[in-house]
């Protein structure tokens, strides 16, 4: 069943757009800071990016990640049961004899698997442009602290994982909406807008404490790793707080669609 | 008109009928009935038609027996297997509900491979030449389904549900897209497959058709069983003749005299009358023999009759 539904979500083209965007924007991005005017009086990493090939992914997942990012994985969750449902293709899963829970279980992990490869994705073509453009060297960061090639490719590869993980919340969320309504456009507007809303509330600092429990509040943690002294704290609260709202949205999602009535 | 009345099939559960609904029971929210209380019992072999005006709750009715729709109550048993979703049984059951329903941008052939392998099962198994055969789509089978016309994608759908060998179809509107050729390709294909032994379930809203290849039929009207019985119990022995005459009034008053023969109804340029098939004869023999030119006797379409008969014959 997953490979069916692998199948189903591969071969098409939304993918092959969403894969050629994930390999060429970092490709962009390091042309323009490679050829582009240099502004020196700027400290993140886009600003350090030509400072070495493994800068370049950095810079890459902090712009992708506020955005396009959630995006994608919101596609490929929100589409997932909608889109099936709008073709009239999903009756006939139904008819067959295989429990509502494997399907569910095989369309979350479909599109697990291709958020956290749209992730993987981007980094990897980030640090191969990069590395190209602006050599193998020592991670310089923000903050003036300078990683060796090895320390930083590991924290790179944690950051990336963390990236990902930090979508769980909007992919459980256009799944849980994909699995009850039929329009692919209300699951991915309605996991996006949460993501966008969560970021607005985050800005305001009068909210306080409140913020740490945003959706979106940890998600540029992984820069703690990067920083010196090294802080992880953030990021296995980021980690946690991920948790909680994957299970509600999973449960509901799950629950709604077992007991639905398929009527379309 | 012979036509038995809906009588409440007996609850307890006896055998393995491919499909037996029990005081199967669907409400919409707070609204209105969708199906009311419906009880049905379609052996094995039968080619049973489900009839209904639209809205009548047929559609509703299918997907409940099949267990996409949650009953509110009742039961619905497929070869004597409490039916729920995904029950097992599925594996037994081909079926086209409202239409097929297909990933747009992979091919035919792709489609059917995913549909059937999605359990598990290998494909090498499924009933491919049978299938492709229905289809017929030719080279076509390798296009991207998006591309298709209605009529090729509803072959598929009938292609697809060949796939398991099922023992029991159900096909709602199965003609419905096809041109006359494939129409008749997919009666020859019911009653092919009838003749092998299996059951079918076949709503339509073509009356011709249901008359034409249904042994067994049940009309359904606001959720509720109207009538179930054989087709030809259904249509009765009588059936309504068109007499197309040269001469309305003259022919009105020879069947007057005419013994036995109902009241005849005007028809400009002819008349119209039931009939039973010796009482045919006569009535034209009548006419003829009074100087009324007859060009042509036409039977009506005789379930149309009986099912508008029934459905409006219905108490609000």
């Amino acid at each position: 069943m997953i490979r069916v539904e692998l199948k189903k979500q591969s071969v098409r083209l939304r993918t092959y757009v969403v894969v050629a965007l994930m390999i060429g924007l970092p490709i962009l991005l390091t042309a323009i800071i490679r050829f582009g005017h240099r502004q020196d009086n700027d400290r993140d990493f886009f600003a350090l990016a030509s400072q070495s090939g493994i800068n370049m992914p950095l810079a890459a997942l902090t712009a992708a990640s506020t955005f396009l990012l959630m995006i994608v994985a919101a596609v490929f969750a929100g589409s997932s049961i909608s889109e099936e449902s709008n073709w009239g293709s999903l009756r006939y899963l139904l008819l067959r004899p295989i429990s509502r829970n494997t399907i569910l279980r095989s369309k979350l992990s479909v599109a697990c698997l291709l958020a956290l490869s749209a992730t993987v994705l981007i980094a990897t073509s980030a640090l191969i442009a990069g590395t190209i453009a602006f050599g193998w060297h020592p991670v310089q960061t923000p903050d003036g602290s300078v990683f060796s090639q090895t320390s930083a490719m590991e924290k790179l590869a944690v950051s990336t994982l963390y990236v990902a993980w930090c979508m769980a919340g909007i992919v459980a969320l256009a799944f849980m909406i994909s699995s009850m309504t039929d329009s692919m456009m209300g699951a991915v507007a309605g996991a996006v807008g949460l993501g966008i809303v969560s970021q607005i509330l985050d800005a305001i600092s009068s909210l306080g404490g409140i913020r740490g429990w945003l959706i979106t509040h940890y998600w540029h943690a992984w820069e703690g790793l990067f920083a010196n002294p090294v802080s992880s704290s953030d990021m296995v609260n980021g980690v946690l707080l991920q948790i909680p709202y994957v299970i509600l949205f999973l449960a509901v999602g799950w629950r709604w669609f077992n007991r639905r009535d398929i009527l379309t | 008109m012979a036509i038995q009345e809906a009588a409440p099939v007996p609850a307890p559960a006896t055998g393995s009928a491919p499909i037996r609904l029990v005081n199967l029971t669907k409400r919409f929210g707070e609204g209105v009935l969708a199906v009311d209380n419906l009880s049905l019992e379609v052996e094995q072999g039968m080619v049973f038609g489900l009839l209904g005006p639209n809205g009548a709750g047929k559609t509703t009715a299918l997907r409940m027996m099949l267990g996409l729709i949650y009953p509110t109550s009742g039961e619905s048993y497929l070869f004597g297997e409490l039916m729920r979703p995904s029950s097992k049984v599925l594996s037994r059951v081909g079926c086209l509900v409202e239409g097929p329903g297909f990933v747009p941008h992979l091919s035919g052939i792709e489609n059917l491979r995913l549909y059937w392998t999605s359990t598990g099962s290998r494909w090498e198994d499924a009933n491919i030449d049978e299938a492709l055969a229905i289809a017929d789509l030719g080279n076509a089978i390798h296009r991207k389904v998006r591309t298709y016309s209605k009529g090729m994608t509803q072959r598929l759908g009938l292609a697809q549900v060949l796939l398991n060998k099922p023992e029991l179809l159900v096909l709602d509107e199965p003609t419905i897209g096809l041109d006359p050729g494939e129409m008749r390709d997919v009666r020859d294909l019911v009653r092919r497959l009838s003749a092998t032994g299996a059951t079918v379930l076949l709503s339509s809203h073509i009356l011709a058709e249901v008359e034409q290849i249904c042994t067994h039929a049940a009309i359904i009207n606001r959720g509720r069983l109207v009538v179930t019985g054989t087709v030809d119990s259904l249509i009765g022995e009588t059936g309504t003749v068109y007499l197309e005459v040269d001469d309305v009034d003259r022919a009105l008053a020879v069947l007057k005299s005419v013994p036995g023969v109902p009241a005849a109804e005007p028809e400009p340029p002819g008349i119209s009358i039931a009939l039973s098939e010796r009482q045919r004869q006569e009535v034209v023999a009548a006419l003829v023999n009074a100087g009324v030119g007859v060009r042509t006797v036409m039977p009506r379409r005789r379930l149309e009759d009986a099912f508008i008969g029934i459905v409006e014959g219905e108490p609000e």
